[in-house]
This record gives structure tokens, C-alpha cells and sequence, in this order.
């Protein structure tokens, strides 16, 4: 699971439908729940978590893109797998966990310190109140 | 409105357990008291109903003292108005529906008998005797008998554990309809959350003896900490390593479902232990069958 600790700047509610946008250093981030619990507040911190197997990779993007939320970071370490692959992605200091088709990693020629970008669709975005 | 504040020593599971209830039930409310077995759910039901005696405190109904242990009042289980429907409760074999009604009335009234096995659907059944009938039949008519008796407050102990799913998803619609139509302040124990959530107004969720929470059940049992929508409790059964991914193999329920996790997370993980599972209300798909 991935995890990052965030601060909540907007909360916008629409018939039940609640879309969260995050900050987390220079990060921004969005989370789209059904209602939200009441502790998660403006300017509350929360842990922004979501599974590996939702964080998808690019390398030399280009274009315009639908998710919600584009990190940059740089490969780390790759554990090939005969299907599966965890690719371990530095974000400014934070791992993010990515577990990808390993015949991705080859087409991508993933290795350690490619400059790539992380993404995850804000509906598999869970928010978690920080303890 | 019946207004409950006691204690009592029990003995537990795991020891003496110091149970320490405060807690006003509305009438025309549907109550559940929720918790692992051995927290004293049953107790406090008896308590209610005379069966059993508290340490310390008072239980009034409508004003009226049922127990107060400083003014020593402890009035006995006939003059509470109380009506107890157990897991397995006992009918009278040898009198008929309507007999076994009348028995349980103050002043036995054919008409008001018979009145409400129509509203329950089983006036069909007032000549039959209880060996003849099913289990979901039996039960109804339980429960039925425990309304015969007028009570202010209706207590059911696992009412419907007994039955096979499907009668029991039945009387659950049966035992909500009854309750609104009597106004009854009821209280059910049960440790099924969805007849919990389809059932009750208000849930009673003890731990340890103890008030855990008090409130409507979907504020109780969606999930306090995270902002998931699809969460279960579940045993872990079992842990494999499959490719560089890991399957945790859980229980929920009757269920067993499987759930792919990271190498790091799999470190905290181990067979046995109880856990949450949840994933976001936009993941499941659901088909009709």
C-alpha cells in the first residue's frame, strides 16, 4: 500500500460526491470518495493510500492525460517477476510502489534511475485520518 | 421510554469482566446490542427482563421503578411487561397457536389474540400445534406470544440464529414490520452486522462490558478511519507468495475471498489475525443473479 501523508486544501461536495485535493510538499494531489467522514477537514492532514497494482508508469510522456494525479519521479529499483513487476519509483524522498506486467517493464526498458511519471486515477485514491 | 444505568460483576470469557451499562431506549425504537459473545449482551437482557439481578443502578420504564438498587426495589419478570423471544424458544406442544397466545395474555381476549396473528399472517395456523409447523413458523409464533402479553418493551435474544438464510431474511422483514406496527421499544441481540444494519434504529455496540458506541448503524459500522466505502472484517486463513506478488487468503463471513498485496505490506500480516478489507465504493462490480 502506497502512503502519503498530505494536507487537505479543498473539499468540494456535489450530491453526495466529494472530490479532496491534497498538498504534499510541492505535490498536489486528488481524491474523489462518496461522503467523507467528518474529521477530514480544510487544512487537516490526511494519508493519502492507494494500492501498487493502481499506479501506472510513464516514460517520455507527452500529450494531455485524464488522471487526476501525475507525480514525477525517478525509478529506484526493479524486482522482475515472470508476469508481475514492482517498480519502486522515488518521488521527492517518498517510495511509490508501482506493480506493473512485467512485458511493461521490458517494452518501457525500465531500469534504475529513468526519469518517469507515476500515475493514479483519483477514484482508486482512499484517504485515511492520520493517528 | 425505558432508562437503564447498572453494573454488575460477570463472570467472562476471560475473566471478571465489570459491566457498566448507561443507556435511555425510545419506544417505537429498534435497538440492537452488538459485541463478541461473552460481553454480557444476553446479561443485560435478562437484567431487563428480572431474570437476573444488577449489582448497583435502576431501570425504569415510563417512570415506572423496575429495579433500583438503593430504594431496593426489584420488581419480578411477570410484573415488567416484558416479552423475551429466545433463539430457540419454547411453545407449548401441547396447546394449539391460539392457546399457546391466550396463555401468554393478562386477560385472556380471543378477539385481540386472534387480532394479531392476522397482522403476523398466522391466523391460518391458530388450530395447529406447535410440532407440526416449521421453524420460521415457530419462531413467528414466538414472537407473536411474546406480543400477546402487552409487553412495554420487547427483548430478543438471537432470535433468528437458528433458521436457514432464507427464512431468516424473511422474518427479518417480518420482525421490523411487527415491531412499527406494535410501537414496542425493542432490544435484539445480534452479532450479524447486516441484520443489524437492515434491522435496527439504533445499535448498542458493547466491548468489555462497556459502552463502545451508541448511534445509527451506518454511522457505527462504515468505517471510522478511512474514507473506503466497501469494508469487512475478515481472519486471515492464509499467506502465499505467487510471482513477487502475495495472496492473503481471508474469511469474512462464510465467505472467503482473496486479495493481492505488496511484499512490504505482507510483513505485517500474519494467518489468524483479524483484519479489515476494503477497497473504495467505485472498484466492486455487482451482477444480478
Amino acid at each position: 500500500m502506497n502512503k502519503i501523508k498530505a494536507l487537505i486544501d479543498t473539499i468540494e461536495t456535489h450530491d453526495g460526491i466529494t472530490r479532496v485535493l491534497l498538498t504534499s510538499g510541492n505535490k498536489k494531489l486528488t481524491a474523489i470518495t462518496l461522503e467523507l467522514p467528518d474529521f477530514f477537514q480544510i487544512g487537516s492532514e490526511a494519508n493519502v493510500i492507494f494500492k501498487e497494482t493502481e499506479v501506472g508508469i510513464a516514460k517520455n510522456l507527452s500529450g494531455e492525460i485524464s488522471f487526476s494525479n501525475l507525480l514525477q519521479g525517478t525509478v529506484s529499483f526493479v524486482n522482475k517477476g515472470k508476469i508481475l513487476s514492482k517498480v519502486n519509483i522515488n518521488v521527492d524522498g517518498i517510495n511509490i510502489g508501482s506493480i506493473i506486467t512485467t512485458n511493461a517493464v521490458e517494452q518501457l526498458s525500465l531500469e534504475s534511475g529513468d526519469e518517469v511519471k507515476v500515475f493514479i486515477k483519483a477514484t482508486e485514491v482512499s484517504l485515511e485520518e492520520v493517528l | 421510554m425505558l432508562e437503564i444505568s447498572i453494573s454488575k460483576k460477570l463472570l467472562g470469557a476471560t475473566g471478571i469482566i465489570d459491566f457498566e451499562v448507561t443507556c435511555n431506549f425510545e419506544k417505537g425504537e429498534f435497538w440492537t446490542i452488538f459485541g463478541e459473545s461473552g460481553i454480557g449482551k444476553t446479561t443485560l437482557l435478562r437484567m431487563i427482563a428480572g431474570l437476573e439481578t444488577p449489582d448497583n443502578g435502576s431501570i425504569t420504564m415510563d417512570g415506572e421503578i423496575w429495579f433500583d438498587s438503593k430504594k431496593r426495589i426489584n420488581l419480578s419478570p411477570q410484573k415488567r411487561k416484558v416479552g423475551f423471544v429466545f433463539q430457540n424458544y419454547a411453545l407449548f406442544e401441547n396447546m394449539s397457536v391460539l392457546e399457546n397466545l391466550l396463555f401468554a395474555q393478562p386477560n385472556k381476549n380471543i378477539t385481540k389474540a386472534e387480532e394479531i396473528l392476522e397482522v403476523m399472517g398466522l391466523l391460518v395456523l391458530k388450530e395447529r400445534l406447535p410440532n407440526t409447523l416449521s421453524g420460521g413458523q415457530r419462531q413467528r409464533v414466538a414472537l407473536a406470544r411474546s406480543i400477546a402479553q402487552e409487553p412495554k418493551v420487547l427483548l430478543l435474544d438471537e432470535p433468528l440464529s437458528a433458521l436457514d438464510a432464507m427464512t431468516r431474511s424473511r422474518l427479518q422483514d417480518e420482525l421490523k414490520k411487527t415491531h412499527e406496527i406494535f410501537k414496542l421499544a425493542s432490544l435484539m441481540v445480534s452479532h450479524d452486522r447486516s441484520e443489524v444494519f437492515k434491522l435496527s434504529d439504533q445499535v448498542l455496540w458493547l466491548k468489555e462490558g462497556k459502552v463502545f458506541q451508541k448511534g445509527k448503524p451506518k454511522e457505527i459500522f462504515l468505517s471510522k478511519t478511512s474514507s473506503s466505502k466497501f469494508s469487512f472484517e475478515g481472519e486471515i486463513l492464509d499467506i502465499e507468495k505467487r510471482d513477487i506478488i502475495y495472496v492473503v487468503t481471508i474469511g469474512i463471513d462464510k465467505q472467503i475471498v482473496e486479495v493481492v498485496v505488496d511484499e512490504m505490506e505482507v510483513k505485517e500480516l500474519q494467518v489468524g489475525s483479524i483484519v479489515n478489507v476494503s477497497t473504495k465504493a467505485f472498484a466492486p462490480i455487482i451482477k444480478v443473479r
